[in-house]
This record gives C-alpha cells, sequence and structure tokens, in this order.
C-alpha cells in the first residue's frame, strides 16, 4: 500500500462532499417551491369550492339538456385518451417513472377502447416516444408554477379535441400529494362530467338564461379543474423531490463518515508504521556502537 | 348590508359586508341590495363598484367570470379583479396598443382573443383613472 491510496480517498471525500452541497442546495430549493405552491393551492380551493357548487347548480337548473349532452356521461366510452402528465425534470427519485408506468397499466386494462396518449412533461414524452407509443399531442417545458392562464388554455384544447369527437373519454393520471411523504397517482375522468339531476329549492334568477351561463361557466370550470391538477402534481413532484434530495444527502453524510473513518484509520496505519520502523532502525544503530 | 366575497384562483381579494354593488352582466348593467332573491349572473369584464358599510365607494376591474347571490351573500367569481391602485397603466396602454395593430392583420380565429385582450386593457384604463369617493 503506497500514500497514493490515501490521496484518492482524501479527493472522493472532496467530491462526495461537492455532490452534498448540490443535493443540500436542490433540497431546499424544492422546500422553497413547495411552500408557494402550498399556498396557492390552498387559495385555490376556496375558488374551487364555489365554481364547482355554481356549476352543479346551473347545470342542474337546465331544463333542455340537448346543447350540453355531449359533454355528459351517457354510456361507457369506446375511444378513450389517457393525459399523462409527470414533470420535465429528473431527479425526484421514482416519480415520473411511477406514473408512466401507471399509464401503460390503464392502457392494458382499456384494451381496445384506448385510443391515444396525451403528454405533459417531457419525462413522459421521451419515454413514451421511445417506447413507440400513440401519442396524440405532447407538451413540454412547463417548469416554473402553472399559470392560471396555462392551465385554461390546455384545458380548452383539450375541450377542443374532445369536441372534434374522434375520442369520448378524456382521462388523467397524475401525481397526487397523498402527504409530503408518501406520493400516490390517481385517476380521473375530464370528460365527459357526470352530472346529479338534484331538485333545485332555491329559485335562481338567471341573467342570461342558464343555457348560456353554462357555455360561459364551463371553459371556466374545466380550467379551475386543470389547474388543480396541474398545481397538485406539481406539489407531488416538488414532494417527491424533496425527499430523493434529502436521502441523497443523507447517504453522502453517510459515504462522507465512512470515507472519513478509513483515512483516519490508514493515516493512523502509516503514522504507526513509520514510528516503529524509526525506533526500529535506532535500536539497530544502538547494536552497532 | 350583505356579504360580498370576490374569489379569483390567486386568491381570495375581498370578503366584507357591503350596501350596494354595481355591475356589469354581458346582457347589461345590474346592481344589488341585500336580500335580493337568489341570482346567477355572468359578468362582462367591465368594471365593479362597490359601496361599503361607511358609505365609501370603491372599484375593481372584473375579468369576466360569474357571480351568485344567495343567502344574503354574493360571491363573485372571476379570473382575475384589479384594484386602481394595482394597475401598470403604462402596461395596460402597451397591450391595448398592441392589440389593436395585431387585430388589423388577424384571421378570424384570434380575433376573439384580441378583442377580449382590448377589452382588458380599456376597463384597466378606465378604472385606473377612477376617484374613490
Amino acid at each position: 500500500m503506497g500514500r497514493g491510496i490515501q490521496l484518492e480517498i482524501k479527493r472522493k471525500i472532496a467530491s462526495v462532499k461537492s455532490t452534498m452541497h448540490m443535493t443540500r442546495a436542490m433540497e431546499m430549493v424544492a422546500t422553497a417551491r413547495l411552500q408557494l405552491l402550498k399556498k396557492n393551492l390552498r387559495n385555490f380551493y376556496e375558488y374551487e369550492k364555489a365554481l364547482s357548487s355554481a356549476f352543479e347548480k346551473i347545470s342542474s337548473s337546465i331544463e333542455d339538456l340537448d346543447e350540453v349532452k355531449n359533454l355528459i356521461w351517457r354510456k361507457v366510452p369506446s375511444n378513450a385518451m389517457i393525459v399523462v402528465i409527470t414533470g420535465d425534470m429528473g431527479l425526484c427519485g421514482s416519480y415520473n417513472d411511477d406514473i408512466i408506468e401507471a399509464a401503460y397499466d390503464r392502457e392494458k386494462a382499456l384494451g381496445k377502447t384506448f385510443d391515444s396518449f396525451y403528454v405533459i412533461g417531457s419525462k413522459a414524452n421521451k419515454r413514451m416516444k421511445f417506447d413507440g407509443k400513440k401519442i396524440r399531442n405532447s407538451i413540454t417545458n412547463m417548469y416554473s408554477k402553472p399559470f392560471y392562464d396555462d392551465a385554461q388554455s390546455l384545458s380548452n384544447e383539450l375541450l377542443r379535441v374532445y369536441r372534434e369527437g374522434q375520442i369520448d373519454c378524456i382521462e388523467i393520471i397524475h401525481g397526487y400529494p397523498k402527504s409530503s411523504l408518501i406520493q400516490s397517482i390517481t385517476d380521473e375522468i375530464f370528460l365527459p362530467i357526470k352530472i346529479d339531476k338534484k331538485s333545485q329549492n332555491a329559485s335562481y334568477d338567471f341573467e342570461p338564461s342558464a343555457e348560456e351561463m353554462f357555455e360561459i361557466i364551463m371553459p371556466q370550470y374545466f380550467g379551475s379543474k386543470m389547474y388543480r391538477i396541474l398545481l397538485e402534481s406539481k406539489i407531488s413532484e416538488q414532494n417527491a423531490r424533496q425527499n430523493a434530495m434529502r436521502n441523497a444527502t443523507e447517504n453522502a453524510k453517510k459515504l462522507i463518515d465512512d470515507l472519513s473513518l478509513k483515512y483516519n484509520k490508514m493515516r493512523q496505519f502509516y503514522i504507526t508504521q513509520e514510528v516503529i520502523e524509526i525506533t526500529n532502525s535506532s535500536e539497530g544503530l544502538k547494536g552497532e556502537e | 348590508m350583505f356579504r360580498l366575497r370576490i374569489i379569483t384562483p390567486e386568491k381570495v381579494v375581498l370578503d366584507k359586508m357591503a350596501k350596494f354593488t354595481e355591475f356589469r352582466t354581458v346582457n347589461g348593467a345590474m346592481g344589488t341590495l341585500q336580500n335580493r332573491l337568489p341570482f346567477f349572473i355572468a359578468l362582462d369584464i367591465a368594471e365593479l363598484e362597490i359601496e361599503q358599510e361607511d358609505g365609501h365607494r370603491i372599484f375593481f376591474a372584473v375579468h369576466g367570470g360569474i357571480g351568485e347571490f344567495f343567502n344574503n351573500t354574493f360571491t363573485i367569481l372571476s379570473d382575475a379583479a384589479e384594484r386602481p391602485e394595482d394597475i401598470d397603466i403604462e402596461r395596460a396602454k402597451r397591450s391595448l396598443e398592441r392589440a389593436r395593430v395585431d387585430i388589423e392583420e388577424v384571421e378570424e380565429v384570434r380575433r376573439k382573443e384580441l378583442e377580449t385582450k382590448i377589452q382588458r386593457a380599456l376597463v384597466r384604463l378606465k378604472i385606473s383613472t377612477k376617484k374613490e369617493r
């Protein structure tokens, strides 16, 4: 053994240390983003609650459902499109792959009634292209926090695709933040919608008519639904990233501990060896006198 | 007196008691006092005037959305609602000019979008010059 190994360990420690700095910084970035997103979602729930109840009331007071019946659940769909939402960036554990796997499982379960994928996020886009899946459209590079306008235009786009008539069901598979440690995946049906025809107890005045109101509120309703989904999946992604980076930092810490122990042991070994060599040689010299 | 709430996707903009509100639906101007029959309205991109408890009047620029009056609570759900002091006048002016140039050479599909943009800018400019009493 030579001093070379000792030097190498020293270098390794330095490299692990710099990696650790990076993962720790990324963890902190994820935490900061998470706080922002969570605040956003809290504020948004108020809006969604009010909007959903308004939507229900309006849709249940429409007498003539002819105009809107295309959007309402009537039969088991025969051509389903699956929207897959993943992140654009890696370094978040198995988050992206879990969602893609769930989407593939769903595709298998749908069998013949599956039509195509609609991909959001470059991670899923790359993987699905590689696997040769049928992709109708893909949207990538939505790095920062989702904006309401983006969600609105996305939902309008989905509505347009739905109205073209080739597909009769849109499902969205996305990450859902169950808790900060557990990320689950949900599968919700975006279109068509299920409306309960409840009897209306309060009689409302409509300005304009209920049918026109429905036309106006519908894009707003789907936009807000989309915004919630985007927010939730982003939160889930940042949660996953935070956890992955925390684990990585902890692992790096452990690695550094192990390596420094090894380094110190080796250093001690050389010192002892040198002391022995010196005393031995001085003993030897004594004998010669 | 009734409870007035203005909620946007970003936050709850306003939640307080009011004496009177005046707004514009897609069909025309309307106003409401307390204890009205329940109604649903579709708001236009227009100004919203509120008379507060103390008689003080405040303004908002409301960018579409819907309103519901129920149980003496008036809830406005809109994409955006801005107070005069939040409005960036220069930006609104620029956006108005740009949209007016663009609309000349755009095909039918995007025209509506630009019309909305112009309307938004106009409302913003109108609101920003209003004096609150």
